[in-house]
């Protein structure tokens, strides 16, 4: 489409149940009551000139220019900040309104740079439209007298400048600062004519600032731009598309001149963002055209040899040859495949339909093993389906929100917004995590109670919160009775009664107060809507399950489920880590978490694949890795992910990698997995997919190519490709018709269709007869398994214990600029912010060692070790160190350990027993020799 | 597989089960390996049991018990 433009009905839609009508130049317009004059006037379909408001922000009455003249009102009041009133009367456009709107606008041009038709904003500048507008044709006053033209350019920031000389400090920016994002890193400093926007007194780079680029939206000159936007000009299409970072999945514009994408902006109807963005979404996109892309299919005979290109052709054959071979000699059960949460509910579904129907086998997995795979399992257990319960939009109506494990503000920056906006509106905060991230204390946000509890003893927590809510009575019994099954509660209550369960008891090992734990949980049975958000710190433990249970077990109890403001919300690492999921990536299930024994369902599936499936799950990631190593396993099919970075105990993941005969990785990159591949396709950006994410509140987005293919093909052709050469051809014309078969066989998905989507924008599923437009809010008359399963929920502790040799206590997590291995957000400016993991520790465990601020270190467990730099930090207590696993070089999970989640096999990144020591040595002479790795493995 | 990585992901089955009446618990936990268990997993285990019980987890052994009645009925 040309380049869009959304129209701003210059201050926001208020929602109320009463309705006023007001006359705006003769005609008439109803609207909630509350809702603004200028509002009203372009719901009426006259757009009242303005410049400092704009629907995303309140109205703030500064820049004069929206005067409207009011019946039985005196002056000329600014339509912005006048609420409509009943039978009201009003007129934007009179002769008086005219000449004074021009007496404003000559003022501020007077002090404006005349560059218009050198200025990167030309044509997309709100000044330049409401110059034009007013009719301005002259300046009475000249240029000669005191002005800003003079003042200096901010480019500090790698993403946008700050031309102060154009800026006519509408305080939009420092606005969208304070109410979207919630940092409030800007401001406006001076008074009067020395009135201007700053960052806190430095630069933009030096400052507070995050770069979610929300001031830059906001700005309504050329004072913040994007420097893209000044080296390329301005665009001149625009796609619809959506965000390929972490699991919020912001809708995008992504805005072109040609096939050149020069910017992303966030769209303003965007079911998930709602017009904000973070700095990965909305500026580190660069990756996708990083010269480091290959783009070319490449194979080699041994891992030992240099890459070969070749054709599509070529390389192809080349693997099903081998495939087939590998399978000849060891058995149908011995290849399998990954599926990744990067890529498509399209593309993902057909490698796992590839899998179970060409390879033959339920060998298939996906990168949310290592992530949410408890959220699935527990979920499952208690609600009857593996997905959070809420959109993101419910915690506006939120009183009371529990942080367990999860990190908003830096991994999914654009809900920790909104969840911010809703806590300095008064909701009220718990939050339990190992560290003082930083909503335990920032910007007019301060937790009610940080439950600073020992890595390891989440269940502990949790049931001692649902003791004191059981023991105290503040159960809901009518929501139980009505909703859950009275048999299971009735053995959890009794389980959680049990003394072992109170706070006082688990104090010790958990470390938290036992009054600390009381008082969150009366909080919590508080409410009146009480919802829990959660993430990775919650997952990945060796009880990652029994958690995610304990949790909607802490709901149920309160009847905190099925309505706006509750629920029990995973917040997802990648963008689709829920449709990957959703789509049958699992080995014991298909798509809509059907599991592969039900006759009834494999059937469809059969009929409609027209081959035989296997009845019996297939292996899970580390089951395919350990049987590698013992011999058993033998070829594998990577699809956009990187294990041997990703995965927890690198050296044993490389000697799986190693041991194998054939790896075909399938990426942008040649990753640290391709190390270890024979085959390597290659692989396409967001930026030139078609299909479809599913983001953590189950909403379907569509993915639309912003251009063409770098390696000519869609990635789902290549998977069609190579199940046709195994001698299963699977044939679509395009993506829609992909999806058309997952509608087919999936009862969640059945009213799924790209036209629906390219219609509505985004629906969230269950979306079938009974739901047309999708299920925002779950469970809320009954549960998808009938009544609510209460689980019975042990505190077991992990076996990972502290010891005299490894005495500390490491947890793994990400940072706002990086993203998951650093695949892309390494190869974008955001290296600008952070370049390097670091660890993190207390002072007092620096001192005791003799490690320094700065210096390096040797992070050790019993399964390897890694060198980094340490930060000393207070955010983490005395006795446990963090990290990020953003940088191959420091590699954090060369000493993460094989220790998993009893049910799903989840990782316990969480929990690593280490010891620092320092280190005059830096990283690199601890790289994994992969020479080594290999001839110890025996297999080239 | 490692037979020392079936058996530590077996035991830990049972353990996260142990809070549960013992045939409940015995009958989750079979359920549980029958569900996310490749045959040839169970069958490891089930030959290492047979070959060294008294290492294993009571809960775990009935549960294993269990899955071999019923692939003989």
């Amino acid at each position: 489409m040309t380049l869009m433009h959304e129209h701003d009905m210059g201050t926001p839609a208020v929602h109320a149940a009463e309705i006023v009508t007001v006359e705006v130049d003769g005609v008439a317009v109803t609207v909630p009551a509350g809702t603004s004059v200028m509002r009203a006037a372009a719901e009426a379909g006259m757009d009242v000139p303005k410049l400092c408001a704009t629907d995303t922000l309140q109205p703030f009455g500064s820049c004069r220019l929206c005067l409207v003249e009011i019946d039985g009102k005196k002056g000329t009041p600014a339509s912005c900040t006048t609420p409509c009133e009943p039978g009201m009367v009003v007129r934007t456009q009179t002769p008086h309104l005219e000449r004074l709107r021009r007496n404003v606008m000559e003022l501020y041009i007077s002090d404006h740079p005349l560059d218009c038709l050198t200025c990167p904003a030309n044509g997309d500048c709100e000044l330049q439209d409401m110059a034009g507008v007013v009719g301005l044709r002259e300046v009475r006053y000249g240029y000669e007298g005191a002005n800003h033209l003079d003042a200096p350019t901010d480019a500090s920031n790698p993403y946008f400048s700050f031309d102060e000389s154009k800026c006519i400090v509408c305080s939009r920016c420092v606005r969208a600062c304070d109410e979207i994002q919630g940092t409030l890193a800007l401001t406006i400093v001076g008074r009067g004519f020395e009135s201007k926007v700053s960052p806190g007194g430095t630069s933009f780079m030096d400052s507070e600032c995050v770069s979610c680029g929300a001031c830059v939206q906001a700005c309504p000159t050329a004072t913040l731009e994007e420097k893209s936007v000044i080296d390329l000009g301005m665009p001149t299409r625009t796609v619809l598309t959506t965000c390929a970072y972490c699991g919020v999945g912001c809708s995008f514009k992504a805005e072109l001149r040609g096939d050149e994408l020069v910017r992303m902006v966030p769209q303003k109807d965007g079911g998930a963002n709602e017009g904000h963005s973070c700095v990965k979404g909305r500026f580190a996109w660069g990756y996708a055209t990083h010269p480091d892309r290959v783009t070319t299919p490449m194979v080699r005979d041994s891992i030992h040899e240099p890459w070969r290109e070749t054709t599509w052709e070529d390389a192809i054959a080349f693997a099903a040859g081998r495939l087939r071979e590998i399978q000849y000699l060891h058995g149908t059960d011995s290849i399998g495949g990954i599926t990744s949460s990067r890529c498509t509910n399209e593309e993902v579904f057909v490698v796992q339909k590839m899998v179970r129907a060409a390879f033959g086998n339920n060998n298939v997995d996906t990168c949310a093993r290592v992530c949410h795979s408890p959220t699935g399992y527990g979920l499952k257990q208690t609600f009857g389906t593996s997905a959070g319960t809420q959109d993101f939009k419910s915690v506006a109506e939120a009183d009371v929100i529990m942080v367990i494990g999860a990190n908003p503000t830096d991994a999914h920056p654009v809900f920790g917004s909104r969840m911010k906006r809703r806590l300095r509106e008064g909701a009220h905060l718990i939050v339990v995590d190992p560290r003082r991230i930083d909503l335990v204390r920032s910007p007019h946000i301060q937790a009610d109670y940080h439950l600073q509890l020992q890595p390891g003893t989440n269940v502990a927590v949790v049931n001692a919160m649902a003791h004191v809510i059981a023991e105290e009575g503040l159960t809901n019994r009518a929501f139980i009775e009505e909703r859950c099954d009275a048999d299971l509660y009735a053995e959890w209550e009794a389980f959680i009664l049990q003394p072992e369960n109170s706070p006082e008891a688990v104090a010790e090992i958990t470390g938290v107060p036992a009054e600390e734990i009381r008082a969150a949980a009366r909080m919590y049975a508080a409410g009146p809507n009480s919802a829990i958000y959660y993430g990775l710190g919650v997952t990945e433990h060796s009880q990652g399950s029994t958690m995610v249970m304990a949790m909607a077990n802490l709901a149920m109890a309160t009847g905190n489920i099925g309505r706006v403001g509750v629920g029990v919300n995973p917040l997802r690492g990648q963008n689709n880590v829920q449709g990957s999921c959703d789509m049958g990536s699992f080995p014991h299930e298909f798509s809509g978490y059907r599991h592969v024994s039900d006759t009834v369902v494999r059937e469809q599936f059969e009929a409609m694949w027209g081959t035989s499936l296997q009845s019996e799950p297939g292996m899970r990631i580390p089951n395919m890795l350990d049987a590698a190593v013992t011999g058993q396993f033998h070829a594998l099919f990577v699809q956009g992910e990187d294990i041997a970075q990703s995965d927890p105990n690198t050296h044993h993941v490389i000697a799986a990698l190693a041991a194998m005969e054939l790896v075909i990785v399938q990426d942008l990159f040649l990753n640290e997995t391709a190390k270890y591949a024979h085959v390597f396709l290659p692989g396409t950006s967001f930026l030139e997919k078609d299909g479809t994410f599913t983001n953590a509140e189950r909403r379907i987005n569509r993915v639309r190519p912003v251009m063409a293919p770098k390696t000519g093909k869609q990635e789902w052709e290549v998977t069609c490709e190579l199940s046709a050469a195994l001698g299963y051809p699977m044939h679509y014309d395009s993506a829609a018709q992909i999806m058309d078969e997952i509608a087919a066989l999936t009862p969640t998905f059945a009213g799924v269709s790209f036209a629906l989507l390219d219609e509505v924008g985004s629906v969230q599923w269950p979306c079938n007869a009974e739901h047309p437009l999708g299920t925002p809010i779950m469970h809320v008359e009954r549960f998808v398994r009938g009544s609510g399963a209460f689980q019975v929920t042990p505190y077991v502790p992990t076996e990972e214990r502290s010891t005299r040799r490894y005495p500390l206590l490491l947890t793994t997590g990400r940072i706002l600029s990086q993203y998951n291995v650093g695949a892309q957000t390494r190869r974008t400016p955001n290296v600008e912010w952070h370049d390097e993991d670091v660890l993190d520790i207390h002072e007092a465990d620096a001192e005791a060692r003799g490690i320094t601020d700065g210096g390096w270190v040797t992070l050790a467990s019993r399964v390897g070790s890694t060198v980094m730099r340490a930060q000393i930090s207070d955010r983490v207590p005395p006795g446990v160190v963090y990290t990020t696993f953003h940088f191959p070089l420091s590699g954090a999970n060369v000493v993460t350990t094989e220790y998993s989640d009893w049910a799903t096999n989840c990782p316990e990144y969480k929990v690593t027993a280490v010891e620092v020591t320092p280190t005059l040595r830096g990283p690199e002479a601890e790289q994994v020799d992969v020479g080594a790795v290999v001839g110890a493995a025996g297999r080239g | 597989m490692h037979i020392e990585t079936l058996v530590r992901m077996g035991q830990q089955i049972a353990r996260n089960n142990q809070a549960l009446p013992p045939d409940e618990a015995a009958a989750r936990i079979a359920g549980h390996l029958k569900a996310f268990w490749t045959p040839a997993m169970i069958r490891e285990i089930e030959a290492y049991a047979a070959f060294s019980p008294d290492t294993l987890d009571p809960l775990l052994l009935a549960a294993l018990d269990r899955l071999a009645a019923e692939s003989k009925a």
